[in-house]
């Protein structure tokens, strides 16, 4: 009876994504809104810092501040911060190179001491020495849209918008099977599911890079948490706490290059699913008590706080419904028993159903991508894998006391250099 | 690459322009939404109840009904509220939604078929591991299957 009682909640569960993403599929392809008056027209050019973490990235650096140098964005009003979290490599140089050459570059040596141990703290020191209203975050591996920061800022126009997120898309995707799943991924993620959230007014997602906050706001809160892994979830739903609303902005968009080997992919993946969970058990009770958030926000909060443990809630429905077809198979069983492959699909991928990649992919009027789909299998089990290791070390680590993960940092062979002559040829 | 020829690559070239920098391929421009074409949504859905109907005949052929008929009918759903209201000739949806609907069951009895007879010589072991995997062969034809459909009607868009 028991069994049976936990098969049926982890089905309904399992229905209850699956019925989100369709909900969001069909949001996005039907309802789509243009982003409301406030990011047109009038010109809006506050003072922003632009923080660039960077660890042993000597391979993409250069690429992102010679991008940098070519914003639209008045120079006299940006300041970029490259924070050189004690590379082992020449990342300092090439920043030193163009801060030389260019006055609103300045670059933070972090010494081999308090330095590398993880990007919120390199973000937090960069913050100290950030003076702009507005503060922007990218990853050293990214490439941004000329007008980017214009993009962002019209948003802060709006008082209760205390953070924006913009679109990213993947630079080196014809480099192997895994970065063309990763960009099917990102299709999915942001065309779509960031998308519809913020078409419904649900909850967008600060993703940690391509984005930024209010530099107040940010500072209210306490600057990045060092002791989470998903340091951008916990500050996206730190926001929200706070009454603040964060804003996806879909044509602010900025390539990055793809994880491109499957061990990489494993130790990126698992952070960001430790870091979930840490967020899920510091945020879940606070977020549903909120007075600041509206009904649909909390409901919608609770299930991206809980996405990462999804993989893991397929996995126990698949073993307790095996189980139980074997020791009871009656009718309403059968039922319920087709109700776990149906709810699989709200987890192929990176949680992304494929039909949302598949909707996200036509919207983006990509043909040859959909052979790709059925791949995502490979994902589908490596996310379940992850999820439920991270789960159990995640446990472990709570009954042990210990607080502190390992930053993994994830190692950029700046492939996606040989991809720039392409962009510039469309 | 050393710093100096890091610098040359990136410095040596000057700005980009933006219109060649990041364009539609990758998705980006304004957002838009599609506007759904109602009149197909509504043939696709009497498609759907016939081929509904139709399944209740099924079971009397097929074995192994449960599973099969509502996986495919959730196919069938999937496939007309989300593929028929896209841009596409309506015979094109039709003729993908009867062929997903046809290899669903073709899929379905040639599995039940395989692991009857896998089970009659290789004994109950079979059976077992057949049930415990069958959620993931369902999950396999039917992303192929709607995946091949998606394709097709993009194909058919981008030619025009």
């Amino acid at each position: 009876m028991i069994l049976e009682i936990a098969f049926v909640f982890l089905t309904l569960l399992l229905a209850l994504y699956m019925v989100r993403h369709y909900v969001f599929t069909l949001a996005v392809l039907y309802r789509s809104k243009k982003q409301p008056p406030e990011n047109k027209d009038e010109k809006f050019e506050p003072r922003v810092s632009v923080l660039i973490p960077a660890y042993d990235e000597e391979n993409v650096l250069g690429r992102l501040l010679q991008r940098m140098c070519e914003l639209t964005y008045p120079k006299d009003k940006l300041q970029i911060i490259v924070i050189n979290d004690a590379s082992r490599d020449k990342t300092g140089e090439i920043a030193d190179e163009f801060a030389k050459k260019h006055g609103f570059i300045k670059v933070i040596h972090r010494d081999h001491v308090n330095g590398g141990i993880g990007k919120p703290h390199a973000l937090n020191e960069g913050l100290a020495h950030a003076t702009g209203e507005i503060i922007y975050c990218f990853d050293a591996d990214y490439y941004p849209k000329r007008d980017i920061i214009e993009r962002f800022n019209v948003h802060f126009r709006n008082p209760k918008i205390g953070a924006v997120q913009g679109r990213v898309t993947v630079l080196n995707e014809p480099v192997s099977l895994i970065t063309r799943l990763v960009a099917l991924e990102r299709i999915a993620g942001y065309r779509v599911d960031q998308k519809a959230r913020e078409d419904l007014g649900l909850i967008p997602q600060f993703g940690g890079t391509v984005g930024g906050f209010r530099s107040e706001l940010i500072r209210a809160l306490g600057g990045w948490d060092c002791n989470i892994l998903a340091e951008d979830t916990d500050l996206t739903f730190r926001c929200y706490l706070a009454g603040y609303k964060v804003r996806y902005v879909n044509d602010a968009e900025s390539y990055e290059e793809a994880v491109e080997n499957w061990r990489y992919y494993w130790s990126q993946r698992s952070r960001w699913a430790k870091g979930h969970m840490q967020c899920a058990f510091k945020h879940l009770f606070n977020f549903i008590k909120s007075k600041n958030l509206r009904l649909r926000e909390k409901f919608d909060g609770l299930l991206l706080l809980n996405i990462y443990f999804v993989p893991i809630i397929v996995l126990l429905a698949w073993i307790v419904g095996a189980a139980l077809y074997f020791s009871n198979p009656n009718f309403w069983f059968l039922s319920l028993w087709a109700l776990v492959p149906l709810s699989l699909y709200s987890a192929v991928g990176n949680f992304a159903p494929f039909f949302e990649i598949g909707i996200g992919a036509y919207l983006d009027d990509r043909s040859r991508v959909y052979w790709l789909i059925p791949l995502l299998f490979i994902t589908f089990f490596i996310n379940i894998a992850i999820c439920t290791k991270a789960f159990i070390e995640l446990f472990g680590s709570k009954l042990m006391g210990k607080k502190q993960f390992r930053w993994k940092k994830t190692l950029h062979n700046g492939y996606g250099n040989n991809y720039m002559e392409c962009l510039r040829k469309k | 690459m050393d710093i100096s020829s890091i610098t040359k690559f990136y410095i040596s070239k000057g700005s980009f322009r933006e219109e060649e920098t990041i364009k539609s391929d990758n998705g980006s421009l304004e957002p838009l939404a599609v506007n759904p074409n109602l009149f197909h949504v509504t043939m696709g859905t009497y498609a759907f109840i016939l081929l509904f109907l139709l399944s209740r005949v099924y079971p009397y052929v097929f074995f192994g009904f449960s599973l099969v008929s509502l996986v495919v009918l959730f196919f069938d759903a999937l496939f007309v509220f989300l593929v028929f209201p896209l841009t596409g000739p309506l015979f094109y949806k039709i003729f993908l939604l009867a062929a997903g609907h046809g290899l669903g069951f073709v899929w379905e009895y040639l599995l039940a078929f395989i692991t009857a007879n896998l089970t009659h010589y290789c004994g109950d072991g079979f059976d077992c591991l057949y049930v415990v995997i069958c959620p993931f062969f369902e999950l396999f034809w039917v992303v192929s299957m709607w995946a091949f459909g998606l394709s097709v009607l993009v194909s058919v868009k981008r030619r025009g």
